[in-house]
Parts: C-alpha cells; structure tokens; sequence
C-alpha cells in the first residue's frame, strides 16, 4: 500500500485539473481567497472512502477527461459528476473505494451528469501547506501544485496517511442519498435574501424567482454565470461601495445577469447581491453544467441553518455502505494456507465475459487487487 | 434609532454588520473597534473568520455550533455600543508602516502623464504622493492588496486607456482617487508612478500582508540606487 515513495503522473489533465482541500481558511482580511473543493459532498465521501480526513488533499478535475497513472498500488475513489472509471481497460465504478494497481493507468470519461469529478487517495496529495491549506487558487497563483493547474507528466507526491490495511476495505460505497447533486438539476435552488435584497425593485425579485436562467459557458471556479432575463436593481445601482464577498452569494453586475459567487471568489466585492444559496444546495448549483438550467426560490435563515445542520451533519456521519458480496475461503499458496476474503466491485459490466477485477484480503492483513478469469474462477 | 448598525444573516454561515454606507474614516474604524471587540470576546471560538471592509464587517461562524438568533443577540448588543461611541479615527500612538518608494523611471512610467495631467512637476507629485499618511481601510482584489484612503485629489489622474497586461510586484500606482500598491505582479490599468523593493505579500510570514487593514502607511521616495541595493539584499 501507499507510503512516502508513492506517486501519480497525470497522463492528461482534461480540461481543468487541480489539487483542493476545505479551503484556506483565515486570511480572506489578507485579500487571501478561500479556493478548495466546489462540491463539498462529493470531495467528503471521496475521502471518507479512502480513509482519510475530511480535510486532506484531493485532485479536483473539471469536466472529467483525465488520465493518471499510479506508481504503487493505491486506494482511490471518484465521487462528483457522473462518469465512467477505467483502471487500464476496466470499467470501476464511482462513489466506491477502489484499489488502482501498481503502474496502471486511471481514467474519468467527460461526465454525462454534472461537471466535477474528485479524485482521492489514500494518504492524500501532498503538496505544500501555503496559509494553513493545500488547495490551489488559480487567480493569485497560490497553494496546489507549483500555484497552477496540472498539465501533462507533473508528478505528484501521495502522502503518508495510509499504510497496510487501511479502512474502509476495497468496494465500500457511500451512500445513494450523498450522491444526488448532479441528479436533481429539475430542483429549484434555496436562496435567502441577500444584503442587497432591498436594492431591487419587486419586479426585478419577481423576475429573479420565477424565470429559469442557463448556466453559461463563462462559468469557473470563481464563480457560476447564469444567462437569461436582466435582473435590474433599482435606478441601475448595481455598484456597492466594496463589501465582503462570501460563498453562494448572488451578485448582480450593471449587464443583469447574475453570478453566483464560488469557492475562487475575491474575498470582497462592489456589486449588488440579491439573493445567498443555502449551503446545502451548493453542491447542486456547482455540478450544473454550462447549458443547464437553474431557477432559485425563497427561504429564510432558520430555515436554510436546519439544512445546513442535517447537510454537515449527514456529510460526516452518513454510513459507508459495506461491500455486500464477500466471498470467503481459504486458499494455499506456496504450501501456506491463507483465509482469503474476495470482494467484487459494485459493477455488473465486464469489459468482456473472461476477466474481471476482484479484491482479495489475505489474512485480514494485506489488501490486493486481482485480475479474476471469470471462466474457470482462478485467481491469477 | 438609526439605520446603522444593521444586521443581517450573508448566508447561513456568516453574519454582516454594516456601520454605514460610504467610504468613511470613522465608520472603517467602528469596523476595526467590532472586529476587535469580538476577537476579545468568548464570542471568538465560533469565529471561522472576519472579512472586514470598508463600512461592513462579516463574521463567518460554525454554524453547527451557533444559530444566527443566538450570534445576532451577542453582536447586536456590541456593535449598537460602538456604533454611538466616537471612534478615534486619527490613532495617534499606532505606528505608521512606512514603505519605501523609487519614484519615476523605468520604476514609474507613468509619473510624467500623473503630473502632466496634475499641471505639477514630477517632483511635486513625489512630494504630495509621499507627504500624506495613507489609511489602510481594508485588503482585498488580491492577496495584500491594500485599499488606501487619503490621497491629495491634485494629483487624481484617470486609468491608463489601456491596462498594461503586467505590472510587476511592488508598482505604486495612481486611479482616479485612488492610490494603491501591487503586492503581486498582475495585469492592471493604474498610473504607475513608482516601486517599492519591499516584500509586500510572503505567505511564509505572519501576518503575511506587510500592510494590514485598519493600520497606516507611509510612502518614503528612495533613489533608485537605494531600491537596487535594498532588492538585492533581500
């Protein structure tokens, strides 16, 4: 299993490709930007899946197409937007904890539900902590991997949290309700009134709560751009003496169109913000793609902090759910007789009917990836 | 009562207090006064962090712990004290940070069009641009980048037509009213009228802004030899 010596190579980057964390937490006053994980669900379950804390390193990819071979056997999983996971030519599924053999290759397809994928490891990423954080923050050039993106051959270092038999075990799985924000895109978003609710007239709320806007094509970490109709303040008064900026806010610029202000955002800023997105449905507004559509609707701020309780609350506390189909036996090996537990993915698609991956348990001890001919039911 | 000090939920993790609705000394340090007061406080263990801006504070809280009812009764009482107290806005006993500057040349390419449009010489405006303390009313735009407050409006000059798409770090430059510093080299549409050799941003220090909000600076003109020499030593 993974121990200081271990790394990823990135293969292809796909469109966007960074290492996040919970957030540099602290130095907004220094004119810091938060950054870290957009979906803050998705990135919890991935690490919760490899055994890790919450707060350690993870690759975030936009809009999938990534490819990252391993140089060690490793734990990972993918949670976020819906794509296809291949270890070399086999299909793996996602939100499921999975061993990535030594010198294989992972890929993410370009999702066909929501926009961003995690990527955890065991151990996490490590990369310098810049501020107290990890996670990169594309504007200032801070954190991450040398302050950018990933490109193609950087090499990353895996850190040292995870060694031997690290829980939880191979084909683990979070739970199906942490894994709904890229399938509730029919949803309306939960706002509350924003600090600038009152500088728009009831027509411009009117307008803002009952027409369906279209993520557009600009949207980035920084923030989600939304096209449709123009949400005017009253006597054109988009611009605000520079205030505090803040997760999920709804700024409104002089052009109309609203942004929703996101983890890369400036920590302070002079437009108007109408309207704030419950925290707990910030993981669906982030996964919806340019071209998806978004429509917001009103609550309060008793309200939105009971959603905000349950939604903490079931990101550290919902059970990871045990693979079901465990096969145990014992085997001899070498005139040595090991008790061996095979554990199957969660897939039921096989690349072809004669092989497919399965994890092996020896002796409760040592964890191991292998490749099982389905025709005659030999490991090899 | 007065509109001021309002109150209200940002989000369901962060509560903002506006003290007013302009750019103003005596509302900027009832923002300080509240930030500190809070920082005194038992209050402070649920703060995650303070954006403090130049007429608002925001106080981002664990809101598994607190509830915005429960913040909004502590605050409240707190920031309605220091909203009818007179704040000191001069400061006296702070100390002035000062910020040494070469002015014009290739440190300040603009400096001729900042006097031309000012009708002044090029010495006249390092004279006003350097004879005033600056308040540092709040950071942000950037990592340390400071919003000052006190510039004499003889030497106002309008953005450059054209943003440069680099400016390097240190660049001391002039928009509209405005004077300010690039901690970091960034594309940017100031008057650039000089350059500091001092580090403004270093993620390793701490506090990592050399300029902190609430505070004052200074801008003392250096020769470009003493620039030369100071950057090199460090």
């Amino acid at each position: 299993m993974p121990n200081a010596q271990s790394h990823i190579e990135v293969l292809s980057p796909g469109n966007l490709l960074t290492v996040q964390d919970l957030g540099r937490r602290g130095s907004q006053r220094f004119g810091v930007s938060v950054s870290g994980v957009l979906d803050l669900q998705a990135a919890i379950m991935a690490n919760r899946l490899v055994g890790n804390s919450t707060d350690s390193a993870m690759l975030e990819a936009t809009f999938g197409g990534v490819s990252l071979t391993f140089d060690s056997e490793t734990k990972i999983a993918v949670t976020g937007a819906t794509a296809d996971l291949y270890i070399d030519e086999f299909p793996m599924p996602i939100w499921e904890t999975v061993i990535v053999p030594k010198g294989e290759t992972l890929s993410v397809s370009i999702p066909t539900a929501g926009l961003y994928s995690y990527i955890a490891v065991a151990g996490g990423i490590e990369v310098a902590n810049v501020l107290g954080s990890r996670s990169t923050h594309l504007g200032s050039g801070l954190g991450g991997y040398q302050g950018r993106a990933l490109s193609q051959s950087d090499v990353l270092q895996i850190g040292e949290g995870s060694t031997g038999l690290s829980k939880p075990r191979a084909g683990t799985t979070a739970p199906v309700e942490m894994r709904r924000a890229c399938d509730d895109n029919e949803r309306l978003i939960r706002v509350m009134p924003g600090p600038q609710f009152d500088a728009f007239s009831e027509e411009s709320k009117s307008t803002f709560f009952s027409s369906t806007f279209t993520i557009s094509n600009l949207t980035n970490r920084q923030g989600a751009r939304l096209e449709g109709p123009s949400v005017p303040a009253i006597d054109g008064k988009h611009d605000i003496v520079s205030d505090p900026a803040y997760m999920g806010a709804v700024q409104i610029p002089s052009d109309g169109k609203p942004i929703v202000l996101l983890a890369d955002r400036q920590p302070t800023g002079g437009y108007a913000k109408i309207a704030s997105v419950i925290s707990a449905d910030l993981p669906s507004v982030v996964q919806r793609p340019p071209g998806a559509e978004i429509g917001f609707e009103l609550t309060n701020i008793e309200s939105a902090q009971r959603e905000a309780r349950d939604f903490v609350q079931n990101l550290h506390e919902a059970q990871l759910v045990e693979p079901a189909d465990i096969f145990v036996s014992n085997f001899e090996i070498a005139g040595k007789t090991y008790n061996v537990e095979l554990v199957r993915p969660a897939h039921s698609e096989l690349v072809d009917n004669a092989s497919e991956i399965v994890y092996a348990t020896f002796d409760a001890e040592t964890e191991l990836v292998v490749t099982v001919d389905t025709s005659d039911e030999d490991a090899s | 009562m007065s509109e001021y000090p309002r109150i209200i939920p940002a989000n369901d993790s962060a509560i903002l207090i506006e003290f007013g609705n302009s750019i103003d000394y005596e509302i900027n340090a009832k923002v300080y006064a509240l930030q500190a007061e809070i920082e005194r406080s038992d209050l402070d263990r649920s703060v995650i962090e303070f954006i403090p801006s130049y007429r608002s504070l925001l106080v981002e809280y664990d809101n598994t712990e607190h509830t915005y009812a429960e913040l909004y009764d502590q605050i409240s009482k707190v920031a309605e004290s220091i909203a009818i107290t007179e704040v000191s806005t001069t400061d006296d006993d702070s100390e002035v940070h000062e910020i040494p500057v070469a002015y014009g040349g290739e440190y300040g390419p603009d400096l001729e069009n900042v006097a031309n449009h000012a009708g002044l010489t090029s010495q006249e405006v390092i004279d006003i641009h350097s004879g005033t303390d600056y308040h540092v009313f709040m950071l942000g735009f950037a990592p340390g980048f400071p919003y000052l407050g006190g510039m004499d409006e003889r030497i106002a000059c309008p953005r450059l037509a054209t943003p440069r798409t680099l400016v390097p770090a240190g660049s001391v430059g002039i928009a509209e009213s405005q004077t300010g510093v690039y901690p970091n080299p960034s594309p940017g549409g100031w008057q650039i009228i000089g350059r500091t050799p001092m580090r403004l941003f270093d993620v390793d220090a701490d506090p990592p802004s050399a300029m902190l909000p609430g505070t004052k600076v200074n801008f003392v003109p250096i020769s470009h030899e003493q620039y030369d020499e100071i950057a090199n030593s460090g």
